[in-house]
């Protein structure tokens, strides 16, 4: 652990025990729920708990824009009960509507996946939280079939994920370190080579991509499948060290959950 | 009333009104809402945008990114009269991810000097900041593209608008129906927003300028990446949507080398070797079309922006500095925007993504 990582993202508290995107911020769902992870921390949690919709969702936006994607960490942030089972139900129930076929994108128009905002189109990172969180707490959802099928359809050729299509008008597109580390983190069960795939786009891009949500999350998907990379591990502390991340909340709490023990909670088992 | 004084009543009160106004309105009820939803709605209201009026934009000669660049640039402000005095300034460039080997970024050269000027102009505050579409990574395309380092030199913030403060505020156009916006609250308090687009194609829209340039200030933690919603509700409605509540009060157009055919990621680097200015962000993009060989009036959006936001129509944009038909390099263009190629008789499709 990175020295003072966690104090450094347990300093970033709000007085109403939520966590900010970046310092100063309103408390919001997304980093209060990787907080409570990263922490293990009773208030944010109590945060989650007193900011759950009726329907069992955590959302953030305008009225007509609801920003629901934050949903699945924010249950696997809650305590085992009646909080987290009604997260997993709309998650479950919250899936992206299909996507007619179109030549310009390529792409499946049998799967779902999950957005970033209700009713648009899955994209990977939604989807692979998702997909993630459904494998741990609930892993006989049947969208985890679909969820798998998403992360193959996006594939980028040669292995990892960018945020969206492989494909664009014909022209292929590469994958992101930190997209690649979120899918990874969903598949990391699977044996179809798709997480070897994924293992190996890393260590080809965390050099090439040195910022610290980038690295603090590829840091926890590698963690996360026993493929921790020591050099990697190096750079995000002295990033931390040199930068506190900028003060970004988010990528503090991934990097805090790769190194410390709550890796484990991310740990797809074996059924 | 000196002019900084109106210029911060006419651009902060504005919108800080406007979010009180909305904050307001939103707790009448759903019921109201939902009877406004059912009332066909003009684009924009008359009231708030009088027909646009005379512009003047400046294309100067910048033949690259090393020599005087700071020079040209305070040429080019002085043009079109811009005052920073005294102002917290907002410098917002194309950063929409990073590509070593492509010119996808408003160089940080020009981003730096900039900063630079507006510091000499008397700014009081002079922040850098965007909200990249592609990646959630900021800080790793700030520090790969050299942005962080050129700042630090010229000793100016950067905000990273994804995460930044928000507040909201409704939207000054009826283009998409959203009704509000989430900005970031340093977007919406600034005295002036300097919108520093690179010059590209764009595989939906044709052209990418100081006006789609402006989505780099909605946040992607709301509006995710890449900024779907905004996709969803359509690329025209949201750039005119959001261009019109934003509003740039100076476009300083990076057409120093610009990116053609298949951008605004994957296209190639073109040298178009001049720089456009303005303190009309429609004027500045329609000039800048012309630049590229694109005629802004077939362009949906910024011939759209020209009945309301800004002056899009040639013969009533002063051009000074060079003269933007006999200084165009023709950029290459996507086969489905062929229709935009000035003097082209080939229909172009309508501008939306869903999906990608």
């Amino acid at each position: 652990m990175p020295d003072g990582a966690a104090q450094l993202l347990a300093a970033l508290r709000n007085p109403d025990g939520g966590f900010p995107p970046s310092a100063g911020g309103a408390s919001e769902p997304e980093p209060t729920a990787l907080a409570a992870i990263a922490l293990d921390d009773a208030d944010a949690r109590q945060w989650l708990m007193d900011h759950q919709r009726s329907d069992g969702g955590f959302v953030v936006g305008p009225d007509k824009v609801l920003n629901d994607s934050p949903t699945p960490l924010a249950a696997l942030a809650l305590a085992p009960g009646a909080g987290r089972e009604r997260a997993l139900d709309y998650v479950v129930a919250h899936q992206a509507p299909a996507l007619g076929a179109d030549d310009r994108i390529p792409h499946d128009p049998n799967t779902r996946g999950w957005g970033w905002t209700s009713m648009t189109f899955g994209w990977v990172e939604p989807s692979a939280r998702a997909l993630l969180v459904l494998k741990l707490l609930r892993p006989k959802a049947e969208q985890i079939a679909d969820g798998n099928a998403v992360m193959s359809d996006r594939e980028c050729h040669g292995g990892g994920w960018n945020y969206g299509n492989k494909q664009v008008f014909g022209t292929l597109y590469e994958p992101f370190l930190q997209t690649t580390a979120a899918g990874l983190l969903s598949v990391q069960d699977r044996t179809d080579g798709i997480r070897e795939r994924a293992i190996a786009v890393i260590g080809r891009l965390w050099r090439a991509e040195p910022g610290g949500l980038g690295l603090g999350q590829a840091s926890a998907a590698l963690h996360a499948v026993d493929r921790a990379d020591a050099d990697l591990d190096a750079q995000l502390t002295a990033l931390v060290t040199g930068t506190k991340l900028f003060g970004d909340v988010v990528a503090l709490a991934w990097t805090v959950i790769a190194l410390g023990d709550a890796i484990d909670l991310l740990r797809i088992r074996p059924a | 009333m000196n002019r900084l004084f109106h210029r911060q009543m006419s651009r902060r009160r504005f919108l800080l009104r406007a979010a009180e106004l909305g904050l307001a309105t939103g707790a009448v009820g759903l019921g109201i809402g939902a009877i406004l939803e059912r009332i066909p709605r003009s684009p924009w209201d008359t009231r708030a945008f009088p027909p646009p009026g005379r512009a003047t934009v400046a294309v100067l000669k910048a033949a690259s990114y090393s020599g005087d660049l700071e020079q040209t640039v305070m040429e080019g402000l002085r043009l079109v009269g811009a005052d920073v005095s005294g102002a917290s300034v907002l410098l917002k460039p194309n950063m929409v991810e990073f590509d070593p080997s492509s010119v996808i970024n408003t160089d940080p050269r020009l981003v730096a000097a900039t900063v630079a000027v507006m510091k000499r102009m008397g700014a009081r505050l002079v922040t850098v900041a965007e909200g990249p579409g592609h990646r959630r990574d900021t800080q790793y395309i700030v520090a790969k593209s050299g942005l962080r380092d050129l700042l630090r030199d010229v000793d100016a913030p950067f905000l990273d608008l994804n995460i930044a403060g928000l507040t909201r505020v409704p939207i000054r156009s009826n283009w998409t129906q959203l009704g509000e916006l989430w900005l970031p609250t340093d977007v919406v308090e600034a005295d002036i927003v300097v919108s520093m687009p690179k010059m590209k194609t764009h595989h939906w829209g044709g052209v990418t300028l100081s006006l789609k340039n402006m989505f780099g200030t909605v946040p992607g933690r709301i509006y995710g990446w890449p900024k779907n919603v905004l996709h969803f509700a359509g690329l025209h409605d949201s750039i005119l949507d959001v261009a019109s509540t934003v509003h740039p009060d100076i476009a300083i157009v990076d057409g120093i080398v610009g990116m053609e055919g298949d951008g605004p990621i994957k296209g190639t680097a073109i040298m178009a070797g001049h720089l456009v200015f303005g303190r009309d962000p429609v004027a500045v993009d329609a000039t800048a079309a012309r630049l590229m060989g694109v005629d802004a009036s077939r362009v949906d959006y910024i011939a759209d922006a020209g009945r309301f936001l800004g002056q899009a129509r040639p013969e009533l944009i002063m051009q000074v500095g060079e003269d933007p038909e006999r200084s165009a390099t023709p950029f290459k263009l996507r086969p489905e925007f062929q229709g935009l190629r000035s003097g082209s008789s080939v229909q172009t499709p309508p501008a939306n993504a869903a999906g990608g």
